[in-house]
């Protein structure tokens, strides 16, 4: 313990110049008797040298893409400048990036990234297509393949994680609600192909009815806090 | 909760799975956290506890699992729902027990906590406990590491603590009522807004490196800090708010005019006016506010118009419009019936509003009682707050056994306020031993 006499403080810390003033400190005569009566002396760790190896990797995953977004843009202009292919690639890198921001940064659970991971897929696969000549594919193939694959995780994950099955219910709920979406949608006159959506709101429903029927109460319960008011 | 052999942590999932988990809703001050909440603005709160001598990790570890298992409300993992988010009973085995490995009230990552909400970690003689202000406030936390410090303190001093049993405390409330809603009385008249959106004075300049925090603990004796508040007849909490602004308009605004006020939240333990012990928040806040109009205000001239704007608000009437109006938004039914994805959204937009209404926040844990065979083996007791949206110095209060100690976390590479207050508090003839967690030293 040493003291600065110019700030009047006695220092606990493990050094020889004082924080406030930089006055190289004095030593304190009776260092214990002051170190007990203070009651402090807890020193801390160092964490300035720990090693951020995950911001690093970040960093360098982000340079790559800008480096290869880069060269496709140079190719692009050269060899097709007619036709902007390179703006899809650029897409597809920021949402990339975005995607491993959000799975390493984020700290919700399994069921809500995933939720939101399709989320974001079922809109770039809509904005793909509508900037692309709105030829329907997204709304038609593309996103009720996406509920499909979504149905298909959480049965997985249900399977995988069987004591707590019930977390993934409202994610099941979701892709039901979308899947019925696409189906009023042809209603509509927005798409004119139902095979895929039909087949989608079909496997749905019989996944939230097993999952009501078998999860009996459990269900009702999760239904009940998910939506309390 | 798992706390045994493997074969143990089977027939306790068998049974897990046959029994309903608890569950409950957020109370009203928490709704908030989990919105506003990032890597950067944590929302977590630390306690610490010093011992006399180093900590035995697994006997630590042993401790946290025994008394956790007794405290449901600590042994919660947080939920979205459709409407609200919700707390859910954590089947998930608690984390061990690590050394300090990072700075002080860092984010705690949930899916690294197995989705506990709270972390204990040790470093030398000091045991860190460190809370998502969602799950509880500095009340509920303090009781929880006094649990913790005296079932490890009976663990490790088997012989001189034989009189004592491996219980939590006879006396300690494990209450979790939400007691905003409890003592909400609702006049059906439209409640004025509490909070301000008034600009007030930002602490900014050069920063720390990103997710470094510093920290200065001041160490001063009760009695002197009791004369010297005595010497301007305002109380202990009400001279070092006031000290800390005096500190805020020296050395940042140079004891120049501002246009904007210097504002100080400082947290009002509710409990005590509605007979209360429930471990969920339960606490408003009230703000001290000094203006500087003209040059050169001494401390004198500024301690009183803090201390009386902090006494104008802590009336249990003031105290009562403030909780009416926080809880008034809540039981609206229709923002109820608002899909939470859109309620986020405004509850961020009015807390970035009222976020830049306030300097700093300055909290006071008060006096901490340990048992008296415990004595012997705890050295000290300090509490640290982490930063919110615009606010990049706090401070936390906390004294036992005769020593008061305040500790300031800040994000500001340059110290001159606190450099400022300690000056103000030896000018006051209070001695103060200060100790850092290295940020400023050279």
């Amino acid at each position: 313990m040493n003291r600065c006499p110019r700030c009047k403080i006695n220092i606990y810390d493990d050094t020889n110049v004082c924080p406030f003033c930089h006055r190289v400190l004095d030593e304190v005569g009776d260092e214990k008797e002051i170190s007990e009566r203070f009651r402090g002396g807890a020193s801390y760790p160092d964490i300035w040298t720990k090693q951020k190896r995950m911001r690093f990797a970040l960093r360098l995953v982000l340079f790559l893409f800008i480096v290869a977004e880069i060269c496709l843009v140079t190719v692009n202009l050269l060899v097709t400048p007619k036709y902007l292919w390179c703006i899809l690639t650029g897409v597809v890198f920021v949402y990339s990036y975005a995607f491993l921001l959000y799975w390493i940064r984020h700290d919700a659970g399994f069921a809500s990234k995933i939720g939101m991971q399709m989320f974001l897929t079922i809109v770039i696969l809509y904005a793909i297509d509508h900037f692309s000549g709105d030829h329907g594919w997204a709304l038609q193939w593309a996103i009720p393949g996406i509920l499909l694959g979504g149905d298909a995780i959480v049965f997985f994950l249900m399977m995988l994680n069987r004591s707590r099955w019930v977390s993934y219910t409202l994610l099941l709920l979701m892709i039901g609600i979308s899947s019925v979406a696409i189906i009023a949608l042809y209603f509509a006159g927005k798409i004119s192909n139902i095979v895929l959506p039909v087949i989608c709101v079909s496997v749905t429903g019989i996944f939230i009815l097993g999952t009501a029927i078998f999860g009996s109460r459990e269900f009702v319960r999760e239904i009940k806090r998910r939506f309390h008011v | 909760m798992y706390r045994g052999t493997k074969e143990e942590a089977v027939l306790e999932k068998k049974k897990r799975r046959s029994r309903q988990l608890a569950w409950t809703k957020l109370d009203n001050t928490a709704n908030l956290f989990p919105v506003i909440a990032s890597e950067s603005l944590t929302n977590v709160y630390r306690i610490s506890a010093v011992l006399t001598e180093e900590i035995d990790p697994e006997l630590l570890n042993e401790s946290v699992e025994f008394v956790a298992g007794e405290f449901l409300n600590f042994r919660m993992r947080l939920r979205k729902g459709v409407f609200w988010y919700y707390f859910e009973e954590n089947d998930h085995p608690l984390p061990k027990v690590t050394e300090e490995n990072d700075f002080p009230t860092s984010y705690i990552n949930k899916n690294k906590n197995n989705q506990y909400l709270f972390r204990v970690t040790y470093y030398g003689r000091r045991i860190n406990l460190e809370v998502f202000h969602a799950l509880s406030d500095g009340y509920g936390g303090l009781i929880f590491l006094k649990e913790i410090v005296y079932q490890y303190l009976r663990k490790k001093y088997p012989e001189a603590l034989s009189g004592e049993k491996d219980k939590i405390s006879s006396g300690v409330f494990l209450d979790q009522e939400d007691s905003y809603v409890k003592n909400f009385r609702s006049d059906g008249k439209q409640h004025k807004k509490t909070y301000t959106s008034r600009r007030a004075v930002t602490l900014k300049g050069e920063y720390l490196q990103r997710g470094e925090v510093g920290v200065l603990h001041c160490y001063m004796p009760v009695d002197q800090l009791k004369k010297a508040a005595k010497g301007y007849s305002v109380t202990i909490n009400q001279f070092l708010v006031g000290a800390f602004i005096y500190s805020v308009y020296r050395a940042y605004l140079e004891g120049k005019p501002s246009a904007k006020p210097i504002s100080c939240c400082v947290p009002v333990n509710l409990r005590p006016y509605y007979d209360s012990h429930t471990l969920k928040n339960f606490f408003v806040m009230v703000s001290a506010v000094f203006k500087p109009e003209k040059d050169d205000y001494s401390f004198e001239e500024v301690l009183p118009i803090v201390a009386d704007s902090l006494k104008e608000q802590t009336t249990k009437e003031n105290l009562e419009k403030i909780l009416e109006y926080n809880v008034s938004n809540e039981r609206n039914f229709i923002l109820r019936m608002i899909p939470l994805t859109i309620k986020n959204i405004a509850i961020r937009q009015v807390y970035q509003a009222s976020a830049h209404g306030t300097t700093s926040t300055v909290t006071n844990i008060g006096n901490v009682d340990i048992r008296e065979p415990y004595i012997p083996y705890i050295k000290n007791f300090s509490a640290m707050l982490a930063m919110s949206k615009g606010q990049n110095m706090k401070g936390a209060i906390s004294s036992y056994q005769g020593i008061l100690t305040i500790t300031f976390t800040t994000v500001l590479a340059d110290p001159s306020i606190l450099k400022q207050f300690v000056q103000c508090m030896t000018d006051c003839d209070i001695e103060v031993a200060v100790e850092t967690n290295g940020a400023y030293d050279f």
